[in-house]
């Protein structure tokens, strides 16, 4: 199973999300975030799979509210 | 011109199912075993192209395990698989994978698989059943599985639409170019069943997005045997006049 650091994750999301580095941080609140729509939603999920193998769910990620919330659904994936 | 008296029996006929280890294909060989067809399934897992073999009425079918992304092989294969048990009538394309990506992320390696079993997979298989060695040389009939993205969109389904639309394309030349050998040649256009791809698209949806794609069918989800049926009516003397068309199988999806 592969695994990335935390500051690596944000830096895969900023980067889908074309923002510059360092824009996100855990407290950031998705609801907030243009960007963040239903096509973002399944980019996410994509990278998700490519970069760490996980398959994460619609509604898991429904739920989350910050990126914090996201980066909780990886628990040990991310150091 | 002798009628039959039941313009849905395949009996003495035999037909290539592919992607009969699961939902729609599965359910394919099904109906076609029902109409007294022999089948000839294919797919990937050995374990589930038996549990389709176990249901199937009749006999005289066969599960032939074969990955379809090794297209180069396919015509040499079909012909090894006809010599065994006997020429085809008919091929049913219902192996498929599916997508959904934002065109962003619709590099061509992310591409290449779904165009391989979708498209490729199904000119290969053409190819090879128009040869001698394959096709039985009366009541022809081959169906495409298209979907409904290939008649109209959605975000996301940019890869998908394209193979379905391609198959649809696709079916229309052949028609035309097979006709002189009385090979018909159809796709059916299904919108969202109950199934395991259903299953795997569903996954990224949260509870209001699934409410919602359900809703956009006025007949509500459909099952495997709904385009079953209709595939089987295409393949049956009831379609002997059909060919170059899609038959949309939607539950009216496409309506609105
Ligand atoms: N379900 C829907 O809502 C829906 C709607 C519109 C159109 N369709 C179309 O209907 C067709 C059947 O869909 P389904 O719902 O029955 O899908 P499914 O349950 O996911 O089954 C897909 C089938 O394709 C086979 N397959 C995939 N890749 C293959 C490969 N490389 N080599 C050999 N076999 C391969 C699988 O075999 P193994 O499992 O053995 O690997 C399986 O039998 C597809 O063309 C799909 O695009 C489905």
């Amino acid at each position: 199973m592969s695994s990335m650091t935390k500051t690596e994750f944000m830096g895969e999301m900023e980067a889908l999300m074309e923002m510059p580095a360092g824009a996100l941080s855990a407290e950031t609140i998705l609801k907030d975030l243009a960007q963040w729509d239903s096509m973002q939603v399944l980019s996410f999920i994509v990278m998700v799979e490519e970069k760490l193998g996980t398959v994460l769910d619609g509604d898991e990620i429904a739920k989350a509210k910050t990126v914090g919330d996201l980066l909780a659904l990886l628990g040990d994936q991310l150091q | 011109m002798n009628s039959p008296k039941n313009p849905y029996d395949l009996t003495g006929r035999r037909y290539l199912v592919t992607g009969a280890s699961s939902g729609i294909g599965a359910a394919i060989a099904l109906a076609l075993s029902r109409q007294g067809a022999a089948v000839i399934g294919v797919g990937r897992n050995a374990g589930r192209l038996e549990q389709t073999r176990a249901g199937l009425a009749g006999q005289g079918h066969s599960m032939q395990v074969r990955d379809l992304s090794d297209v180069d092989s396919l015509p040499a294969w079909l012909e090894a698989v006809c010599a065994e048990s006997g020429p085809l009538n008919g091929l049913v394309h219902a192996a498929g994978a599916q997508s959904a990506l934002p065109v962003k992320l619709l590099t061509p390696a992310r591409m290449k698989p779904l165009q391989t079993v979708n498209v490729d997979a199904a000119l290969a298989l053409v190819r090879a059943f128009i040869g001698p060695k394959v096709y039985a040389g009366e009541d022809g009939a081959i169906v495409l599985l298209s979907s409904v993205m290939g008649q109209v969109g959605a975000p996301a389904r940019v890869g998908y639409s394209l193979t379905k639309g391609a198959l649809e394309g696709m079916a229309r030349s052949l028609a035309l170019e097979l006709a002189p050998r009385r090979i018909r040649v159809n796709c059916v256009a299904p919108a969202f069943v109950n199934s395991p791809m259903l299953d795997e698209m569903s996954r990224t949806w949260d509870d209001a997005q699934r409410a919602r794609v359900e809703q956009m069918h006025p007949l509500g989800f459909g099952e495997p045997e709904d385009v079953a049926n209709a595939v089987a009516f295409l393949l049956a003397p009831s379609g002997r006049w059909i060919t170059g068309s899609t038959l949309v199988v939607d539950g009216g999806y496409t309506a609105q």
